[in-house]
């Protein structure tokens, strides 16, 4: 009889796999997806698998890497038909540690905008704020309509071998990937239907009318119902297919720099009839491209005048200008300390121990434990510049020293770690192999409104052992479920 | 509604529409020249495809049968071919995807996947007809999804505004293709060839059988130019594309057209005019009513673009 498609699948040595335990045994919440799966031989496993890829192709469900192909051949996000499974129980926890970790980041934007008064009592250093890039000094004293910063943001989480999640990162600028959420979803519906209705999975349908209630709740005071628009740089973005799809679901208008203009106070713009006020713009612009009067000149993307109708309380902007200052890598390692600061509470979500290369004594041991550590740049995103010291020539890790020596604020360390790995069909060989995964969880903050999209994205590291999930890199994505498993 | 995606919903119903009519003139007029055993019939039609994207078939560059073919429909360097027709289309789609139907978009998707991906040496082979043909086939499923899946408000009314204009520019200027033909072939004194081609005429319109039944009889061409012109019921005339072109800018216009010289003042008396003209006023010199026509059309495109999409 021919081999189904699973029975082959080894667990790696060290590492925690999601599915299975070491000595080959089924994980519980898994059983029913096991046994699923098990039904197909590679040959049929396959059939689904390329027809599910060409309907992404089909319905357009692609993103571009113009820098990299002037014609611009677009790519569909890879796509894995194995789910992840995250139980009920564990999801609850990560939504209140998510919830608490995201409205402390909040009050510290705040903060650092106006009073200062965690930078004076010098929890945090205030030279590590002062010096971030991403510090936007058009925030200063100023409270943003509705009081929020960090309206959305996308959590990198990781599972380490000690089966406990762990943030990676905070992405709280414009963070990407909810399109491919429910796009997965929409296509694992369609393949593995049965299952859905046994395990009963989360849904991620009612994130368009989250994102929808958040922009309308911030809206600027006075205004009653908000005009509302997503802000793309345009259709050769990478992620122009989620700035379309997120502004077709909420039945916004997707408006580009040059609809726009200023005009006594108010931002507007350009229909067939005339002019039309804008009360809310989420953008997917970033800060320096958004008003070439305050920040870059030569941006064509932006508005200008745009930063002085939102200090005039007369446009909401989603997320707030300036809120890289807290997504910086090093003002990561502070997170715990933000939390307790602000609300008194312990942080329920563990940090990744991260060595400050500024400290002296912080970059001796990461001098000397190069092999054993990430060296990460600080203000870089998309998995660039990521140095990995267990798979660095001697060449290398002497480079990577003599970066670090030379701007010790531009980087930071943390240990090594295992990331999880997960079932996923390699298409080249044409079965199932473990592959690293993390999770990027989404959650929105609006006045007085909280919501967590149940799942989020799983992001796979296609390559065999890479821990780089970016898919900017090569990485790939998988549909992840919260069902009642236990 | 944004004027910038006014006007790619516009050129969204232009390109799809243009799309069309060139998949069809090359393939009707390709196909009926092969049934013909005259070199001249042949070198004719050949010339007429070249003309209708503007191709100088005189030229060094199209010495052969097959490099017009593939300059027509595949060649992505030419801007007026079927495949960059077609790109833009798509570009234009995407550009308004926000706006228009999930059903729209995936069959414009999908059929700009197959003209990509339409092997060129297969086209040059034997592929002419099945390219064509499929062609002509999804732009009309595409049209199919803008009429059955979207709102009828201005998002729509922009994308018919595209394709009635661009379908009435189409016409004329098949129309004056063909009579220039007609001319040349009655220069040779040859009533059979004349014939024939009315025949292809009403074919590239997709109007023959319909043309039968409102005259029953042979094609002739006072009757074809009056069926093609000023049918108010037949949906490939320009009268009938004028008169739909007026609605739906009528649909949108804030002001309903009685100050001078706004486009809707301007197509309401086109329109009026068309309705109330004979053949017997431009048969003997059609081809001087017909170029001012594809003027008119011109200027009424600026019109447009002024009034609406340059925001």
């Amino acid at each position: 009889m021919e081999e189904k498609i699973l029975q082959s699948y080894r667990v790696k040595e060290h590492l925690l796999d999601e599915v299975f335990d070491h000595n080959g045994t089924i994980k519980k919440p898994y059983k029913k997806l096991y046994s699923h799966f098990n039904k197909y031989n590679s040959e049929d496993f396959r059939k689904v698998n390329d027809a599910t890829k060409l309907s992404f192709l089909m319905q357009g469900i692609t993103f571009a890497t113009y820098a990299e192909n002037p014609k611009g051949t677009e790519r569909i996000f890879p796509f894995d038909l194995m789910p992840r499974i995250i139980t009920s129980t564990e999801w609850a926890e990560l939504e209140k540690g998510l919830i608490q970790r995201n409205l402390a980041i909040n009050l510290f934007l705040k903060d650092i905008y106006n009073d200062k008064k965690i930078l004076k009592d010098k929890v945090v250093p205030s030279e590590l704020i002062f010096s971030s890039v991403n510090y936007n000094k058009y925030m200063v004293d100023f409270e943003p309509p509705g009081g929020i910063y960090n309206h959305i943001s996308g959590t990198d989480l990781i599972k380490h071998s000690d089966g406990k999640f762990y943030v990676l990162e905070d992405n709280v600028r414009c963070p990407s990937g909810v399109s491919y959420v429910l796009s997965n979803r929409d296509a694992l519906k369609k393949a593995l239907s049965l299952l859905f209705k046994e395990l009963r999975v989360g849904t991620v349908f009612d994130y368009a009318e989250a994102l929808s209630t958040c922009l309308h709740s911030v809206a600027p005071e006075g205004v009653d119902s908000a005009t509302c628009a997503v802000l793309t740089p345009g259709m050769y973005n990478a992620a122009y297919f989620e700035h379309s799809f997120l502004a077709q679901s909420m039945g916004l208008q997707l408006v580009e720099g040059r609809d726009l203009f200023v005009d006594h106070g108010f931002l507007y713009m350009k229909t067939i009839y005339g002019k039309k006020k804008l009360d809310v713009l989420y953008r997917r612009v970033d800060d320096e491209f958004l008003d070439p009067l305050v920040y870059r000149a030569d941006s064509m993307l932006g508005v200008p005048g745009l930063m002085d109708v939102y200090r005039q309380g007369n446009v909401s902007i989603i997320n707030a200008p300036g809120t890289g200052a807290s997504d910086d890598k090093a003002v990561y390692s502070f997170i715990p300390q933000i939390i307790k600061y602000y609300l008194d509470e312990d942080p329920i979500l563990n940090n990744v121990h991260t060595y400050q290369c500024e400290i002296p004594a912080e970059m001796d041991h990461v001098l000397n434990n190069m092999e054993n550590l990430v060296i990460k740049p600080v203000d870089q995103s998309g998995g660039y510049g990521i140095f990995i010291g267990s798979g660095a020539s001697k060449a290398e890790i002497e480079e990577m020293k003599q970066k670090i020596k030379s701007d010790p604020r531009e980087y930071v360390a943390q240990p090594i770690m295992n990331l999880s790995t997960h079932s996923t069909f390699i298409e080249e060989s044409n079965c199932f192999e473990p592959r690293h995964v993390d999770l990027r969880a989404f959650t929105l903050l609006g006045h007085d409104y909280q919501y967590i999209l149940k799942g989020g994205l799983t992001r796979v590291a296609l390559k065999k052992d890479s821990l780089i999930v970016n898919s900017s890199q090569g990485g790939g994505s998988k549909d992840t479920w919260v069902a009642d498993v236990e | 509604m944004l004027a910038r995606v006014a006007d790619n919903l516009y050129w969204l119903g232009r390109y799809i529409e243009r799309t069309e009519h060139l998949s069809r003139y090359l393939n009707i007029q390709y196909f009926s020249a092969l049934d013909t055993t005259s070199d001249y019939q042949r070198d004719l039609a050949l010339k007429s495809i070249a003309n209708m994207v503007g191709i100088d078939s005189e030229g060094e560059g199209y010495a052969f049968e097959e490099e017009i073919l593939v300059a027509v429909a595949m060649d992505e360097s030419n801007q007026a071919s079927i495949k960059s027709c077609m790109h833009f289309a798509r570009e234009n789609a995407r550009g308004a995807r926000d706006l228009i139907s999930r059903e729209v978009w995936n069959a414009i998707n999908k059929f700009y996947r197959f003209i990509n991906d339409y092997p060129e040496d297969y086209y040059k082979t034997q592929g002419l007809f099945d390219f064509t043909h499929t062609t002509i086939e999804n732009c009309a499923i595409i049209k199919n999804r803008i009429q059955s899946t979207m709102l009828h408000d201005e998002v729509w009314a922009f994308a018919k505004m595209g394709l009635h204009i661009e379908r009435a520019t189409q016409i004329t200027r098949i129309l004056i293709s063909k009579f220039e033909d007609i001319k040349r072939v009655k220069e040779r004194d040859n009533k059979s060839v004349e014939s024939f081609q009315l025949v292809t005429l009403l074919k590239s319109a997709e109007g023959l059988d319909m043309y039968h039944r409102e005259y029953s009889i042979l094609p002739q061409q006072k009757e074809t130019l009056e069926f093609m012109v000023l049918n108010a019921r037949f949906p490939r005339s320009i009268t009938y594309n004028v008169s739909s072109l007026r609605k739906h800018i009528l649909q949108v216009a804030p002001n309903k057209g009685i100050e001078k010289d706004s486009i809707e003042w301007n197509i309401g008396r086109m329109s009026e005019y068309l309705k109330y003209l004979t053949v017997e006023e431009f048969a003997d010199d059609p081809l001087s009513f017909l170029n001012k026509t594809l003027v008119y059309l011109n200027d009424l495109n600026s019109l447009l673009s002024k009034e609406y999409l340059n925001h």
